[in-house]
């Protein structure tokens, strides 16, 4: 905690300098907000134009209409064939009833998602977690313009499932799709209310450190799959 | 890292430096075209740029309601703040946290304010492992380098000299560092070790939104993610202008960060954290969350005509269009922050005396003003600079320019001294050109000479020229000086 004292003396000192701040275009009041683009735009436009953006992303999409066709995609594109274990949201989470038993079906187990905060047990989980090749979430919303993924984490919805993996997949409604992040903000600004992290992906983990040249996979997953419900 | 080598030493050695040379120009050109075509394809992008302007300004002039809003929910979700007047303040308190938690090791996402603090040899003093995660601050750190660019760190560094880099600190086989994508894999397989076994994650905070309690952090390569998920400790490091008001505000800024950055419509990762992990539901994420508020002179700098830096948002883009820091690069200019924004910023957060060069590494010419996603105007405080940088010169100097500006502002005095300087340059001259200038004057003529005045100097021509004839006035100054009157023969002295 902050203690009053030092709060105290953190604002006394920046109202102090105020008084004599040389501060081009400020305005007392907040400068509200920008209009949202509300030009009509179908379902299918803004779901076309995620698409298109998501896919020049590098992104690929497949569709599935339940559980047992989702866990088919799930099985074609786990990289290394035979039983194995990934990273998942709970499936109530992930909103497809019966998905666990689809998976186990097609060879595919669940593993654990907590990770403790200390102890042997604590390097053992992170071990098994750091070994899968393939994470299953969902997210928030997905964004027309900029081909994003708004994913939520909180309760049975981890962030190492979308961030240790090589391959990372995530299951969404075709209505989760909107036009801009600031869509999301406007409509959900409790959104930071009920989890700790929230984060907007566009794309797959990249770098272009060395010589300018553009590499996937550099520290989180270099696949990025959508899985259209 | 300021050296006692003088700026221009350093920018003479790097424009002599062909393979810097290369490496600028194919990077900044290709920066600036990657933000050029991004704003091209933004509808509105212009208005986006204001709005985005208009927050950060009304969000200083409120700086302190701002930060109160945001240390109370910061708090109000299990996260601790603390205010570092300085920086050795901000460096003590992470010191003492590490210790009291047992640390041995930290993993590091990409912040300039460390850098600003030299926060990772304090730690390593105290016998911890510190990694930068990061790609090119990785090659920095193990090269024992200093990052030449705010977003790419590594721009003066080839293919070539991070392959036998890895060869030599990893022991890393040839075929580990055969091309760009297995380095890359190999450094994932090197920080991922780091990562799994960190006691404590330290970043950097692109924005914090004061309602919310939130901090942002954007990265591509998602060591941002992991260093605030996987330690049980994260500490985040934060200048106190990196505020927001509102998530609705958080949107605009991201939207122009990424594409005056890197030319992205979004950064790959921009990840928003609120508090710590909240057990027993969230399966993973801290323990225990730290945000350190850095002023260290950033108060001083908003106290005065230099408060407008105080609006950048830190995309680099001011770099890659000037002149200057094209040919010379970031690391000629000594200091943790380069190219315009640092030429203005540090005099400003550590004093004109040390970097008085640094605001006259500029021509002045504003396509920094331009290329800013929240227009601040670069080349104004750089000018103000310049005059502190004269009160605050030596007497010879100062003597210099009150000699100067008494004839200057009397014009006989004025025309004798012309007279008088004419002669004696003329008196030096050799077959009409000068080239070579005494003393402190030296450095004009180091590359370059100049012709010799001519016995009449142009406003004696002009008056005679134009004797009897009405005086031009005003806007109508182009009637009176037609095709015979001026131009040619002034250029053909």
């Amino acid at each position: 905690m902050m203690t009053p004292e030092q709060r105290e003396r953190m604002r006394t000192r920046i109202r102090e300098k105020l008084s004599t701040a040389v501060l081009p275009g400020a305005r007392p009041e907040h400068p509200g907000v920008l209009p949202l683009n509300t030009t009509a735009a179908s379902a299918d436009d803004l779901l076309d134009g995620f698409v298109r953006e998501f896919t020049a992303l590098t992104g690929i999409v497949h569709h599935a209409t339940d559980a047992a066709s989702a866990a088919a995609a799930i099985r074609s594109i786990t990289p290394t064939p035979g039983p194995q274990s990934i990273l998942a949201w709970s499936e109530s989470a992930l909103r497809v009833p019966g998905l666990y038993d689809a998976l186990a079906a097609q060879g595919i187990g669940i593993l654990p998602a907590h990770v403790p905060f200390s102890g042997p047990e604590r390097t053992a989980r992170l071990g098994e977690l750091a070994a899968a090749q393939v994470g299953v979430t969902g997210a928030l919303a997905c964004l027309a313009e900029s081909g994003s993924l708004v994913v939520e984490h909180g309760d049975g919805r981890g962030r190492l499932a979308s961030l240790l993996v090589p391959v990372h997949i995530a299951i969404v409604r075709r209505s989760a799709v909107v036009r801009s992040l600031a869509d999301v903000f406007r409509h959900r600004p409790d959104l930071t209310a009920s989890t700790s992290n929230v984060v907007v992906i566009t794309g797959p983990s990249r770098t272009a450190d060395i010589e300018m040249t553009l590499t996937r996979g550099v520290h989180g997953p270099r696949e990025i799959h959508v899985i259209l419900m | 890292m300021h050296t006692n080598v003088s700026f221009y030493r350093r920018a003479h050695e790097a424009l002599h430096d062909a393979r810097l040379q290369g490496a600028l120009d194919l990077a900044t050109s290709r920066m600036v075209s990657a933000r050029t075509t991004a704003f091209a394809a933004f509808p509105d992008g212009d208005a986006v740029r204001d709005h985005a302007r208009r927050i950060r300004a009304h969000t200083l002039s409120r700086l302190d309601h701002y930060l109160d809003r945001f240390t109370e929910n910061v708090e109000a979700r299990g996260g601790h703040v603390f205010y570092a007047e300085s920086g050795d303040q901000a460096v003590e308190y992470i010191r003492s946290l590490a210790r009291s938690r047992h640390v041995r090791s930290i993993v590091k996402g990409k912040s300039m304010i460390s850098e600003e603090l030299e926060l990772n040899r304090a730690l390593e003093a105290d016998g911890m492992t510190i990694v930068e995660t990061d790609l090119g601050e990785y090659v920095i750190q193990i090269g024992n380098d200093h990052p030449s660019h705010i977003v790419a760190p590594i721009v003066h560094l080839t293919r070539h000299d991070v392959a036998a880099l890895f060869k030599r600190t990893l022991g890393a086989t040839d075929a580990e560092v055969a091309d760009i994508g297995a380095m890359t894999a190999l450094a994932r397989r090197v920080l991922r070790e780091a990562f799994l076994g960190a006691d404590m994650g330290i970043s950097g905070v692109n924005f914090a939104v004061a309602e919310t309690g939130s901090v942002c952090l954007c990265t591509n390569e998602g060591n941002g993610r992991l260093t605030t998920s996987l330690p049980r400790i994260h500490v985040a490091l934060m200048g106190i202008e990196r505020i927001v008001p509102t998530l609705d505000d958080l949107g605009v800024m991201l939207q122009v960060l990424a594409r005056s950055a890197t030319g992205q419509k979004l950064t790959v990762y921009s990840n928003l954290l609120t508090g710590p992990r909240r057990s027993p539901g969230e399966p993973d994420g801290p323990e225990e969350l730290h945000v350190v508020l850095v002023d260290n002179g950033r108060a001083e700098v908003l106290g005065g005509e230099l408060a407008e830096i105080l609006y950048c948002i830190r995309c680099g883009a001011c770099l890659n269009v000037c002149p200057v820091y094209q040919e010379i690069g970031g690391h000629a200019y000594g200091t943790v922050y380069g190219g315009p924004i640092g030429s203005v910023l540090t005099p400003g957060l550590r004093g004109i005396v040390p970097f008085k060069d640094l605001p006259q590494a500029s021509s002045l010419c504003g396509a920094c003003r331009e290329a800013c996603p929240v227009r601040i105007d670069i080349p104004r405080m750089l000018v103000a600079l310049r005059t502190q940088s004269v009160t605050e010169s030596p007497a010879w100097l100062r003597a210099g320019m009150s000699v100067y500006t008494w004839l200057a502002t009397r014009p006989a005095a004025f025309r004798l001294a012309g007279r008088v300087g004419g002669a004696m340059l003329r008196w030096r001259s050799r077959d009409g050109w000068i080239d070579r200038l005494p003393g402190p004057l030296k450095g004009w003529t180091s590359t370059r000479a100049f012709p010799a005045p001519p016995k009449r100097s142009f406003l004696a021509k002009w008056q005679a020229e134009h004797a009897g004839r009405p005086q031009p006035t005003g806007d109508g100054a182009n009637s009176t000086a037609g095709p015979t009157g001026n131009t040619p023969k002034a250029g053909a002295q």
